[in-house]
């Protein structure tokens, strides 16, 4: 095979395989002599590109990209969005509108939970935003509202702005849907400083969407820290037997209620399943909207006790929600206090840790 | 969507403008130069402000000026030509003989200095160092180049051992590395030089960087490999030229390995580190078929003339494949970027020489001077459509969540190359490499006449007959095709150029098929449309099997392309079926305009719903489990449904083929019915139905949109293999969280209706 091996090298322009130093070498060279001979770069990059420090250098997404347009916060405070919200900042953007009755509020709500599990951080070195998909709509007050709903806090500004320049703010940032109802559901994360731009998204795990957040700080991703699961326990096999309901509870629920831990974004649900009507439940379950259109006497009133905040439509399957009433049910007589069950605490707890990592714990 | 050259200077430079994003649009906005009624009134922005999609606000929209589409600037080609470079074949990587010591570990040659490859990863060692409580001394598995984390980027523990390892034992070892671009990489010898940080590349070696032309490995069956891959990236993760990520995961699309190496369980790995990936050439069904290998047509080739039995299921062999990177949200950046190789599995049956006649060697085109994996007469043609900044530098829109699409057709990685070929039968191994490009093939002889071509495999497998062709099926991106061409009955100075007809001018799908004569005309906002590659038919040609040999049109071709090439697995009544749809959910009651206004009119967009046995409705994330499969060797029969409308998809089913059965009520072209596939059109509105069993392995895999920039925004699920006999993956994989610190895990949730095990969510079965 001798003959095959050396084969390799083939009839292009390329040559043979050099020795690195010496190909380093003739790489700077021709860099130079490519330079040297285009002069100065015919196109017009030089004269319109502002000054850059140096390590954002390599990035083409800085300034020259973004938008400088003003929008308006949910505290009423006018921002240009590029100097005053991106520029020497670590981001996090996601779009919604406040009619959202899908999954917006609930990527608002797991995003909330990220949030509180960067503690600090928030407001000095990461900062939230969410940009309203539709600015005629969502005014500065309505975002006030929305904002508190999901306790917010410092750090986290809800935007708005004339219906032009939120247009080129999401345009800018990949949000490219041609329908307000078709819009994208991730996440964007971006080192204003840097250049970095990339995206997650808001329904995979929590702990990792954290890391990938932190991670937008070259200063984080530079210190070492211990990671938790190694070696043999993370083999330890999964028990998919598990009520089948848990997994969309978590996923689809826990965002905004707990079983037995108290009001989250909407009610406690522990007991929920003898407090009301089974047929009612599974009902409300996967068509909460339609209930509301329809101004259900119960959904009316549970409106009035949480004016700010409706139940989404998850899309959940008619066997979906049955499931997870059998996991609420399950649940039901749950003391307070039972914190350790997998799954039935809120996402982001306030002892920092989430109901995954508990249940990955509990394994 | 590109405009074309002969536009004037100022349109050029608007254009460019707009590429780069210093567009007046956004300055003369924020400078008040240009009013928003005025955008309204250009179509920019409707007056609800909620659409801004048009034009300028992208390198890869039309113009905000011109109230005609006029675009982006072309990628500027600084005065070269088409056909005016040789294409570069692809640069075969010498295998390692690897031997097996006492500890049941594969050893490389001493004087290489890698480490052993070993069942377990390095990372477990890591892990139990640091456990045992021996902090004080550095741990010996450290990875060397950033002092953080394991040295080994695979998962530790049982779960992401590799499979079977002493059944398939590794005998050859590959090492490569994924690292900045040598010095000549250039899609042209006129073009600037890519900097280092414009593409990312496979090098042969430890700490070889690579040039354009891609690695072919020749892989064989009977002769299980290990392909250790270094991550030789720049570890600040902002030096990369505006796109990719310095964290890399390899998938090898789509052969018969452990979902460990796979490549594609969101265990990607750092700089620094490497990730031992074991391809054990395993045939399909070898639990379950010819298990005690007694047929010879399940083998691969000897390094003489004879044949290596093996188990498993001829109908199954596999031949044209390739590997690239399925860094989860990264994908499409890292691939655009370079990070992609062939692999071609040789069986006896296909084994790359065109005279050995044993009753097995089906001798197609390939060459005489090797026992095996000639490729004189096998050519990789990767095709890739690129762009660049009017520097020359490769240049990705990562805020672009249609697709991507560039203007300037490459094949090897050089732009709109020629190749000289004999006038005899060549093999040509046609990968569609590009991003978001659809393409259709044929090719023209010079008075512009289709030159008819037989089509032999699709997706790597033999399809039961050739079928002669005077134009290809359309290819989208992963599709490859395996074509015969006889150019025998051209003569010497005759060219014959390579012509792509889709005109494509967003991502999300095809505008159309072009006539041959329209696409020789060529399209002013697609240039990639018309010629792209020349052959230039000659009297002799250097060998690539055996360099100093010359090749001559006066030496006989031998090879054959009989009229059977294997045959038919029957399609049966199958254990359950599967319907895997992804549109907007019409199952969500908010969308059915039900009287619930006003809000209800709008309805969110899942861009990746899956319904099986009619149930509904999930979007997806790694971590989720969308189907299950409860043990090996029982068959399903899936469909693919777009559901969405007028996009396209090409689909993927990582691990095993399907067989195509049918497109629903539509026509199935002659190339696709019964074929054994891997990627699937399903075309707007469209369906597919396959028929496909698990076996030999298990562990969590995926199947997503290969139009790798719907990947990146979520069109992807995950699927579940269980085995049925000891191993781990009995149970479900645990999925892992990749730190530069180390791996942790996090436990997947498994979506019901995924299951079949449970209760009325079952099928057929």
């Amino acid at each position: 095979m001798t003959d095959e091996a050396t084969s390799r090298t083939t009839r292009s322009l390329r040559g043979r395989p050099r020795p690195l130093l010496i190909s380093v070498l003739a790489c700077v060279l021709a860099l130079l002599a490519t330079l040297a001979a285009q002069g100065p770069p015919p196109h017009v990059e030089a004269a319109t590109q502002p000054p850059q420090s140096p390590s954002a250098s390599s990035s083409p997404w800085d300034g020259s990209y973004f938008p400088n347009v003003e929008l308006v916060s949910h505290d009423g405070r006018r921002f240009r969005f590029y100097d005053d919200l991106v520029k020497d900042k670590i981001v996090v953007i996601n779009f919604l509108y406040t009619s959202c009755t899908n999954i917006c509020p609930l990527t608002t709500a797991r995003l909330a939970a990220v949030k509180d599990r960067l503690g600090d951080a928030v407001g000095r070195d990461i900062f939230f935003y969410s940009i309203t998909l539709d600015p005629e709509m969502d005014g500065p007050e309505l975002l006030k509202t929305y904002a508190e709903t999901y306790h917010a806090g410092a750090g986290w500004l809800f935007l708005t702005g004339t219906p032009a320049d939120v247009g080129l703010v999401r345009y800018k940032l990949g949000e490219r849907s041609r329908e307000l109802a078709e819009h994208r559901n991730d996440v964007m994360l971006g080192n204003g400083r840097t250049g970095e731009w990339g995206r997650d998204s808001a329904f995979s795990d929590i702990e990792q969407l954290e890391h990938a957040i932190r991670s937008m700080d070259p200063a984080w991703r530079s210190a070492p820290r211990s990671v938790r699961t190694t070696g043999a326990k993370a083999t330890a096999p999964i028990d998919i037997t598990a009520a089948t309901g848990q997994g969309l509870f978590m996923k689809a629920c826990a965002a905004c209620h707990t079983i037995g831990s108290g009001d989250l974004v909407g009610p406690d649900l522990a007991g929920v399943t003898a407090r009301r009507d089974g047929a009612w439940l599974l009902r409300f379950v996967k068509e909460p909207d339609r209930m509301r259109a329809e101004k259900d006497p119960v959904v009316m009133e549970m409106d009035s006790r949480y004016p700010n905040v409706r139940m989404p439509n998850l899309g959940l399957s008619e066997q979906d929600a049955k499931d997870v009433l059998v996991y609420l049910a399950g649940h039901a007589t749950s003391s307070k206090g039972e914190d350790s069950t997998p799954g039935i605490g809120p996402v982001g707890g306030p002892d920092g840790r989430n109901a995954q990592s508990a249940s990955h714990d509990a394994d | 969507m590109f405009i074309d050259d002969r536009e004037s200077r100022r349109r050029q430079r608007e254009a460019e403008n707009a590429r780069n994003n210093r567009a007046e649009i956004t300055a003369a906005l924020s400078h008040g130069t240009v009013t928003r009624r005025e955008l309204v009134k250009w179509g920019l922005l409707t007056p609800a402000g909620s659409l801004a999609f048009k034009n300028g606000l992208s390198p890869f929209a039309p113009s905000a000026f011109a109230q005609v589409p006029t675009g982006v600037p072309r990628s500027p080609l600084f005065g070269t030509t088409k056909f005016s470079e040789p294409m570069p074949r692809v640069e075969h990587l010498k295998p390692i003989p690897l031997t097996r010591n006492d500890d049941g570990h594969a050893v490389f040659p001493s004087d290489m200095n890698e480490p052993n490859a070993k069942r377990l990863s390095y990372h477990t060692d890591f892990s139990n160092w640091s456990n045992s409580g021996s902090g004080s001394s550095p741990n010996p598995f450290l990875n060397p180049i950033t002092g953080r984390g394991p040295m080994e980027g695979r998962p530790p523990g049982e779960f992401f051992a590799h499979q079977r390892w002493d059944e398939y034992f590794p005998k050859v070892g590959y090492v490569l590395s994924v690292g900045q671009c040598a010095a000549e990489t250039y899609f042209n010898h006129k073009m600037p030089q890519q900097q280092p940080n414009s593409m990312w590349t496979f090098g042969p070696g430890r700490f070889a960087r690579g040039r354009g032309a891609p690695q072919l490995i020749k892989a064989r069956y009977g002769e299980p490999l290990l392909l250790r891959i270094y991550n030789n990236l720049p570890v600040d993760r902002t030096q990369n030229n505006g796109f990719g990520r310095n964290e890399i995961a390899t998938h090898f699309h789509n052969a018969h390995n452990g979902a460990e190496s796979d490549g594609a369980n969101n265990a990607f790995h750092f700089p620094g580190t490497f990730y031992d990936y074991r391809y054990g050439t395993t045939l399909a069904r070898s639990d379950k078929i010819n298990t005690l290998a007694t047929d010879r047509r399940a083998s691969g080739p000897d390094d003489g003339t004879g044949l290596v039995l093996v188990p498993g299921d001829w109908r199954e062999l596999q031949g044209t494949m390739w590997f690239h990177d399925h860094r989860f949200f990264f994908t499409a950046e890292n691939v655009y970027k370079g990070n992609f190789a062939n692999i071609t599995y040789y069986s006896g049956r296909d084994r790359g020489n065109e005279e050995i006649d044993d009753g097995v060697n089906l001798r197609l085109p390939s060459g005489r001077l090797l026992p095996w994996g000639n490729v004189d007469f096998d050519v990789n043609l990767n095709i890739t459509d690129c762009c660049t900044r009017s520097n020359g530098q490769l240049f990705f829109d990562i805020f672009n969540s249609d697709g991507t699409l560039g203007d300037l057709m490459c094949v090897n990685n050089t732009y709109a190359p020629f190749f000289q070929v004999l006038p005899r039968k060549y093999r040509f191994r046609v990968l569609n490499a590009c991003m978001s490009r659809f393409i259709k093939i044929v090719l023209l002889d010079s008075s512009n006449r289709a030159v008819p071509f037989q089509f032999i495999a699709n997706d790597g497998n033999l399809v039961v007959n050739p079928i002669t062709l005077t134009a290809l099926d359309e290819q989208a991106t992963a599709e490859r095709y395996d074509i015969i061409v006889d150019f025998s009955r051209f003569k010497i100075g005759s060219k014959i150029r390579m012509v792509n007809l889709i005109r494509q001018t967003n991502g999300r799908k095809p505008d159309k098929v072009l006539s041959i004569a329209d696409a020789l005309k060529g399209d002013s906002q697609d240039p990639s449309v018309g010629p792209f590659m020349e052959f230039r038919v000659v009297g002799q040609v250097p060998s690539v099997d055996v360099p100093g040999v010359t090749l001559r049109y006066t030496d006989p071709d031998k090879s054959r392309v009989p009229s059977q090439l294997t045959e038919q697995i029957p399609i049966v009544t199958p254990v359950r079926t599967r319907i895997v749809e992804f549109k907007r959910d019409e199952n969500n009651p908010s969308s059915s305009n039900g009287g619930c206004t006003p809000s209800c009119e709008d309805k969110d967009f899942l861009p990746w719903v899956i319904r099986v046995n009619g149930e509904a409705t999930h979007s997806l994330n790694a971590n989720r489990i969308s189907l299950l499969i409860p043990k090996p060797g029982e068959i399903e029969h899936w469909t693919y449904v777009n559901g969405g409308g007028g996009w396209d998809h090409p689909i993927h089913l990582h691990f095993e083929e399907g067989i195509t059965m049918n497109r629903g009520t539509n026509p199935i072209p002659a190339t696709e019915r019964f074929a054994r596939k891997d990627v699937w059109r399903l075309r707007p509105g469209g369906s597919v139905t396959f028929q496909v069993q698990f076996g030999e392995f298990g562990g969590s895999y995926v199947n997503h949109c290969h139009n790798t920039v719907h990947e990146d925004f979520g069109m992807l699920l995950r699927y579940q293999v269980l085995t049925s006999g000891g191993s781990p993956q009995m149970a479900v994989s645990p999925t892992p969280i990749p730190t530069e610190d180390g791996i942790e895990f996090r436990t997947p949730e498994i979506l019901p209706e995924g299951d079949p095990r449970t209760g009325s969510r079952s099928g057929t079965g």
